[in-house]
């Protein structure tokens, strides 16, 4: 018989031990984590979708809702801006108001002697 | 003799394996158990030849299968399945041969507890002890080539390698066995 032939026949393949398929189990039983990747992969790549439409649709949200608030703002301190110098300009207006009837000069008679006996 | 490798790309049975692999990727361990049941055979054969020891052998192919089950996402096909459970059990073969050495003496190689009807036990010896004093590489591809009827393109593949040292493994590996052989049947 030629050695082709001869290694054919020798490595015949061979069954293994009885109970072989029945201890993978049982060693898998043992070792090894519940197979659940797909469903758990295919969550996640949904929920990263659904995160990302969010986003897009959210985003011009938030800005318009930023810019709005930022326009309200900015209105706010050019009132209070507004309302400050208002206000001083009336301080101003009502000091130069009140100043010269404090310092107005006294009434005519007893006055003018005074004046004259001191000279 | 080769049924086995052959059965296995049949479509049909293709297509069973892929229905047990959906089943087994939801967590199914019956679907599980019969894949086992259909691969342990092709699986065990290729680590008892490669080792020679049935202890070994048997934790080899539980290896393969518990890898196997961590991977199932990853295998798509039937098809997939066969040449996957073959590269995973050469490589594993290939890394135990590294740090363990291979009996080769008569005495030593253990016999498989099934002998295969027709079967001439001192001839297959005389062979498995010449197979013994090849590397675990060039055991490999001579077995994948006689064994599993592999042509080698698909040895290379598995064993990822180039086709031309595939080539020249198993020219060489044949040719100390042919040698080996001649002077045993000559004594």
């Amino acid at each position: 018989m030629n050695p082709d032939a001869r290694l054919r026949r020798a490595l015949v393949p061979v069954d293994p031990p009885d109970g072989f398929a029945q201890r993978v189990r049982a060693r898998l039983a043992r070792e090894a984590p519940a197979v659940s990747p797909r469903p758990a992969r295919r969550v996640s790549r949904w929920m990263a979708i659904a995160a990302t439409v969010l986003a897009v649709l959210a985003g011009p949200l938030a800005y318009r809702e930023y810019e709005t608030r930022r326009e309200a703002l900015a209105a706010r301190a050019k009132v209070v801006l507004a309302l400050q110098i208002a206000s001083r300009e009336l301080n101003s207006a009502h000091r130069k108001v009140v100043r010269p009837m404090v310092t107005a000069p006294a009434p005519v008679g007893g006055g003018a002697s005074g004046r004259d006996g001191r000279r | 003799m080769n049924a086995p490798a052959t059965l296995l790309t049949h479509p049909a049975l293709a297509d069973r394996d892929q229905r047990l692999l959906l089943s087994a990727r939801q967590g199914d361990l019956d679907a599980f158990e019969a894949l086992v049941r259909r691969h342990q055979r092709k699986v065990y054969s290729l680590a008892w030849y490669g080792v020679r020891d049935e202890m070994l052998a048997e934790e080899i192919a539980q290896d393969v299968f518990m890898q196997l089950h961590a991977s199932l996402p990853r295998i798509e096909t039937g098809a997939h399945l066969a040449a996957w459970l073959r590269r995973t059990t050469s490589h594993r073969v290939i890394d135990t041969l590294r740090v363990r050495r291979l009996p080769r003496s008569l005495d030593e190689i253990a016999e498989p507890q099934v002998v295969p009807a027709g079967a001439d036990p001192l001839a297959d010896r005389l062979v498995h002890r010449a197979l013994a004093r090849l590397t675990p590489r060039a055991r490999l591809i001579v077995m994948l080539r006689y064994m599993d009827d592999l042509a080698p393109t698909e040895i290379a593949e598995t064993l990822d390698m180039s086709l031309n040292t595939v080539k020249s493994h198993l020219r060489r590996g044949l040719l100390v066995l042919r040698a080996r052989l001649t002077r045993e049947a000559a004594r």
